[in-house]
């Protein structure tokens, strides 16, 4: 099975036993790999009413068919869990080096299942397993406990994935970190980790990956490399980081400000954006595996009280712990990064369930009797980075806020929940549906909740000829609902390919599904075309959906917080406020799902998935 | 009159700033600072920004301008009158 392994290691924490099994060659056909086939293994195996923190829960981890090649942004993988924050179905993707790390151990992925007697780290390496204490290393954060755990593997060669304080102590959006920074942030699979008394996975690995086409294969993937070393839109990205956004997003009214209350705020923006930290505390840095886009930041502040040195704050967490909360101090909300980092926490959650406690503080619905004394103020940054601290260690008001922000709001009630801002439990990303009209119906129905991964159709709009393959053709102005379900449906089986081949999002710029395709085809001889990708999408797509609807998802919840749709009154999107209805319509019409949210029979048996039509049609 | 132009990112790095004044015509509109981009620019912006056969910005440029996004070139200009151009990207 060339460009895979060919194998996968299941772990039993309960028996303390692992074993191989050979990978599935029809699922890894219909799935490609990544997310897409940890889908599939989620719906064989994890029943829709699994406690997400119990014994039954499984975290499954993939890599993909170019993982741990010369590709640049090859080295992530995904982890699919059932999400404890959403209770449905969840992936995440994190990049660095951990996941070409582990596929060159032999595996293509892991399943963890059962729950451990005492706290434990696995290691694996070269196809050997061997289930460790970690007693000693409970309570360690997750960039302390790095180089420890080389050291005591005599590995230094190795990659760590680790929870930190939040994951053991059930934050319900805490992550894995892995390589110093880097995270799959979303969802609470640090909770799952740590409900399972697993503290860390270090992998090392020789074996290579055999591919079918080696030769076309690094030929491809060198021509893609220039390409991204070279595209004229990766040149801000390149010396700014993602922080660039907030240098200009702010002109069409796409960073949330003030927990989505007010419209664009261009001097807090810029204070926090990409140039200001080019120009004070940004510092050489290195990229993902074999990456050519070298988006990853590295910040160090050598005095006053945020002193650290660590990854750099993404733009999501600029605006989460930064706008959202009225925070303009850059230095500041980098700390508060750095203390999501590592203590493992998802900073788009943690930022706008303090953003959103803020505003119940200034409606009196939390007092300070409630925080302990603290004063819950917009802009104050002290309290929020006070917050940030209680939520990780499950203290005051902490303990509330890690749940998230609609478990928060059924707990407050007095209208709350309005202005919590999230779908299905999940927090918003930084970009507003008022700003691009396709996030409306791309978050009320993206398959993990809300989210700008998963379908990044804001991304596609305002670009002739987003993706001419699958026929999206013509021009989406972002103020207007006139396609925009087509662009959210092919925007969500596009980043459906692209996290099951376990690529960055970013590879969307640059390439066409024809040049995915390509890819999967030198890597493992198959002849697949851009339609095939676009059908397995679509098969992706639906096997989420369907696993969510055994979950409860219906129509009634594919649905956007009515804060996110109360016109701005200022800014680039003034006024402006998607016609959610119409675009639910058209996408239940495109997606053939029925008026309850259920994949519809025919297109279930149509996409190859007539076991699932069963399930949901006995 | 003057449009003054307030430039983003990787495209002010193309026009040589942040900031340019364009003189048109009174009563111009918005194919008219189109032409004038392209006679001034267009050599720069393209290929990667600009289309010379259009002469259009490419890609996901915008141009806006008191919060409204400029699509229709026969849309009027004032004196005076901010115009930014950006190219939003994104993620995180």
């Amino acid at each position: 099975m060339k460009g895979y392994m060919g194998k996968l290691l299941r772990v039993d924490l309960t028996a303390r036993q692992s074993r191989e099994e050979p990978l599935d060659a029809e699922a890894v056909r219909d799935y490609i790999g990544g997310s897409g086939l940890g889908v599939r293994l989620a719906y064989d195996e994890v029943l829709p009413d699994t406690d997400p923190l119990g014994a039954g829960a499984k975290l499954i981890f993939m890599t993909g068919p170019v993982t741990g090649t010369v590709l640049g942004t090859a080295g992530r993988f995904q982890v699919i869990y059932k999400s404890p924050l959403t209770g449905m179905l969840c992936d995440s993707s994190s990049g660095g080096h951990w996941g070409g790390e582990f596929k060159q151990t032999g595996y293509d992925g892991l399943i963890l299942e059962g729950v451990a007697s005492e706290p434990v780290y696995l290691f694996i390496h070269d196809e050997e397993v061997e289930i460790r204490p970690a007693g000693h290393l409970w309570g360690m954060d997750t960039f302390g406990i790095q180089p420890l755990l080389l050291e005591e593997v005599g590995e230094p060669k190795g990659h760590v994935l680790a929870v930190g304080p939040a994951g053991e102590r059930g934050v319900l959006y805490s992550c894995m970190v892995n390589d110093a920074g880097r995270a799959p942030g979303r969802g609470g699979n640090g909770a799952v980790m740590g409900s399972k008394n697993v503290k860390a996975i270090v992998v090392r690995g020789t074996r290579s990956v055999e591919l079918a086409d080696e030769g076309g294969f690094r030929q491809e993937a060198l021509r893609i490399n220039k390409l991204n070393a070279t595209d004229p839109r990766f040149k801000d990205l390149r010396e700014l980081g993602t922080p660039e956004v907030m240098d200009n997003s702010w002109a069409v009214g796409d960073i949330p400000v003030k927990n989505w209350s007010r419209g664009s705020y261009e001097e807090m923006s810029v204070s926090l954006g990409g140039k200001k930290m080019r120009d004070t505390i940004l510092v050489p840095h290195v990229a993902c595996h074999y990456c050519t886009i070298g988006c990853s930041r590295w910040v160090k502040i050598d005095k006053g009280p945020y002193r650290m040195d660590g990854p750099g704050p993404e733009y999501e967490t600029l605006g989460a712990l930064g706008s959202m909360c009225m925070i303009d101090d850059l230095e500041a909300v980098s700390y508060a990064a750095h203390l999501c980092n590592v203590y493992g926490m998802d900073t788009i959650s943690c930022g706008a369930t303090i953003a959103f406690a803020m505003e119940c503080y200034e409606k009196g619905l939390i007092t300070t009797e409630d925080t302990g004394g603290i004063e819950l103020t917009w802009g104050n940054k002290e309290a929020m980075l006070t917050v940030v601290e209680q939520i990780a260690f499950g203290q005051g008001i902490g303990k509330l806020l890690g749940q998230g922000t609609r478990k928060v709001a059924e707990q407050l009630g007095h209208g709350s929940m309005d202005y919590a801002v999230q779908v299905k439990g999940l927090e918003l990303p930084m970009h507003d549906p008022r700003a691009y009209f396709s996030w409306a119906s791309n978050y009320a129905t993206g398959p993990r909740g809300g989210c700008h991964l998963h379908g990044m159709s804001g991304f596609l709009e305002n670009r002739q000829d987003p993706i001419p393959e699958w026929g999206l053709t013509g021009y989406f102005p972002r103020h207007g609902d006139e396609d925009k379900a087509r662009v959210t449906q092919l925007a969500q089986n596009w980043s459906a390919i692209l996290s099951s081949m376990v690529l960055c999002y970013f590879a969307t710029f640059t390439l066409q599904p024809s040049d995915l395709a390509s890819l999967v085809n030198k890597a493992t001889g198959w002849d697949l075309t851009s339609e095939d990708l676009s059908l397995i999408g679509d098969r992706i797509h639906a096997l989420y959906r369907a696993y969510n609807y055994r979950c409860g998802i219906r129509r009634e919840d594919d649905r956007l917080p009515v804060r996110s749709l109360v016109p701005l009154a200022e800014g680039g999107a003034a006024g402006k406020v998607p016609d959610l209805e119409r675009q639910l319509r058209e996408y239940y019409e495109l997606r053939r799902w029925e008026a309850d949210g259920k994949p519809s029979h025919a297109s279930l048996v149509e996409l190859g998935l007539a076991d699932v039509a069963a399930d949901l049609y006995p | 009159m003057i449009v003054r132009l307030r430039v983003f990112g990787v495209i002010s790095t193309r026009l040589g700033g942040a900031k340019a004044d364009v003189e048109l015509p009174e009563g111009a509109v918005l194919r008219d600072l189109l032409d004038a981009i392209d006679a001034r620019w267009g050599a720069t912006l393209a290929p990667d920004f600009w289309e010379p056969g259009t002469k259009r910005f490419k890609g996901s440029v915008l141009l806006v301008s008191e919060g409204m996004d400029l699509m229709d070139e026969s849309s009027p200009l004032a004196d005076e009158q901010q115009v930014m151009v950006l190219m939003p990207v994104s993620g995180g």
